[in-house]
């Protein structure tokens, strides 16, 4: 429990400690720059239920986008990784993708599918799908060549060396995409979220409605709201990669 | 009377189905070439290689980097095809031997699943591609456990059966990528400079592992080092190899019997023959 030792904790409390400080004196030179700290945390006080079921919302379009984009640019990339025809095909589509900024086709999106859940867990898949499908290609290829070679000399066949060596090699890749693509999935669905103002819930669409009304102590909550989303769900993440990643030596030593 | 039958179910195997008739034993390399890229960049790996590893017998191939040793080994593991030439194992093609799980190929890396343990890593040539032999078929998945941990063991790492690669030493790694290649009871065992990572001590230590291991099993072996004295420790011919292009400069036998205790590398005629070894290899330079 090396985490209870004060020389673990007490730098990051003192630096959380100052960062509140210049938070209010920030507040206190102008109160349109920030509203000051007491009032955002007496808005998440006051008002749980509200910023819990936006909360909510945001992060169930999170997490569908995120399934939907992260799993479907895996399986796009074991089809890649096994036919290099479909690769040549597809990368350069999906490079395209990459670099088109999805925040532009929201909008069409909202007139496409209306003003429910489906367009902000497209746009929110559509972020996430990039880096999941490059990391996971990568993560394909990264197999040992020698141990392919073992492999090869016992004449197994396709699918046989991607179960027992590619798809394996490709998990710490797999792990990296996650930890880029969780937040990621967020920021997906409260963009998303902007672009729908007509919406009823979710943390995006508290922050455009506070933010036409000036109340700044319910933007920045609803920021924290997200903050603290992203960070557990990282540490949700980093468990799992320690469960599942054991045989890893960088994984073993802290 | 067959009375040297072997029962098809019990125990290890002896060193695989030994076709009869001395053109079919053992490996058989004929007139190899092989050669790398083409036109003026062309490079020439192999140029015309001869050579023969009797059944039950170790071979070694010593030499320079870049005279085709390596290739060599990869084309008698079926990794790779020769440009002409022919290759025989037990009279059939390496490719053929292959598909029949009868060659156990070590790397020069251990090339260990890093996320399986030394026992999963051993029994893993039995796992892939079992429907290649029929004893592979019947035998159930303890079985394959025990005969991994039996492995380990012989090797000195029953200590470790479920440590993970990064917690091994280099040295138990190699162990047991070794392990891992007597696991498949091949009759045909082809190394690669398998200990070319290794401080000398651990080398010297697994040397006599290897050849204790061996001497139970009786593959016939292909061997690739670039170390003299490893050659003269393990082998039963020692074959000199010279680069650019890559050919056979000379065969050594070595008259040291068998079994070979440790410190066998200080007598005489240890010394003889690695001698000649040397003075064949220096002759090409």
């Amino acid at each position: 429990m090396s985490w209870l030792r004060p020389s673990r904790w007490l730098p990051a409390l003192v630096a959380f400690a100052l960062l509140v400080l210049i938070w209010k004196l920030l507040a206190d030179h102008d109160r349109y720059l920030l509203p000051q700290p007491g009032a955002t945390a007496s808005q998440l006080w006051n008002y749980p239920g509200l910023y819990l079921r936006n909360a909510r919302s945001t992060l169930v379009e999170a997490l569908i986008g995120l399934g939907i984009g992260f799993g479907g640019a895996f399986l796009i990339s074991v089809v890649m990784s096994q036919i290099s025809l479909v690769e040549r095909a597809l990368l350069p589509l999906a490079v395209a993708l990459n670099v088109t900024p999805v925040v532009a086709v929201a909008p069409a999106l909202v007139v496409a599918f209306g003003f429910g859940r489906t367009p902000k867990v497209i746009v929110t898949a559509v972020i996430v799908f990039f880096p999941a499908l490059i990391n996971s290609l990568v993560g394909l290829r990264s197999a040992d060549p020698e141990v392919l070679d073992v492999l090869r000399s016992l004449n197994a066949n396709r699918s046989e060396v991607l179960w027992w060596v590619r798809l394996p090699s490709a998990l710490p890749y797999l792990f990296a995409a996650a930890r880029v693509c969780l937040p990621l999935s967020v920021v997906g669905a409260v963009v998303a979220e902007f672009v729908t103002p007509g919406s009823s819930a979710g943390l995006g669409t508290l922050i455009t409605e506070a933010s036409a009304n000036s109340a700044l102590d319910r933007v920045y909550a609803a920021i924290i709201c997200l903050a603290v989303l992203g960070v557990v769900l990282t540490i949700l993440i980093t468990v799992i990669e320690r469960r599942v990643l054991a045989w890893q030596p960088s994984r073993r030593r802290t | 009377m067959p009375a040297a039958e072997p029962e098809p179910s019990a125990g290890p195997l002896p060193a695989g189905p030994l076709p009869a008739g001395p053109a079919s034993d053992g490996i058989a390399v004929e007139r190899v070439t092989k050669t790398y890229g083409s036109g003026p960049a062309a490079s020439t790996a192999l140029a015309g290689i001869d050579l023969e590893v009797p059944a039950g017998r170790w071979v070694t191939l010593i030499g320079p980097s870049g005279c085709g040793k390596s290739t060599l080994l990869r084309i008698v593991s079926g990794l790779l095809e020769p440009d002409s030439g022919s290759v025989s194992i037990f009279g059939r093609s390496p490719r053929e031997a292959s598909a029949g799980k009868q060659i156990a190929y070590v790397p020069q890396s251990p090339a260990l699943l890093p996320w399986r343990t030394a026992v999963g890593n051993v029994r893993l040539p039995l796992q892939v591609n079992r429907r290649a032999r029929p004893q592979d078929r019947q035998t159930p998945r303890g079985h394959d456990t025990a005969r991994a941990t039996a492995l380990l063991e012989d090797v000195g790492l029953g200590d470790s059966l479920h440590k993970y690669p990064s917690e091994l030493s280099g040295g138990m790694q190699q162990r047991v990528a070794i392990a891992r290649a007597f696991a498949l009871e091949a009759p045909v065992l082809v190394m690669d400079e398998p200990f070319s990572a290794l401080d000398e001590l651990t080398r010297e230590g697994l040397r006599h592992q290897l050849l204790e291991l061996w001497a139970r099993h009786r593959a016939t072996v292909l061997f690739v080092t670039h170390s003299v004295a490893e050659a003269v420790t393990l082998s039963d011919t020692v074959v000199v190899m010279s680069p650019h292009p890559g050919r056979v400069a000379g065969v050594v036998p070595v008259n040291l019997g068998r079994p070979r205790p440790e410190g066998i590398e200080d007598t005489p005629a240890f010394h003889e023959t690695e001698a000649a070894i040397r003075l064949l290899l220096r002759g090409r330079q």
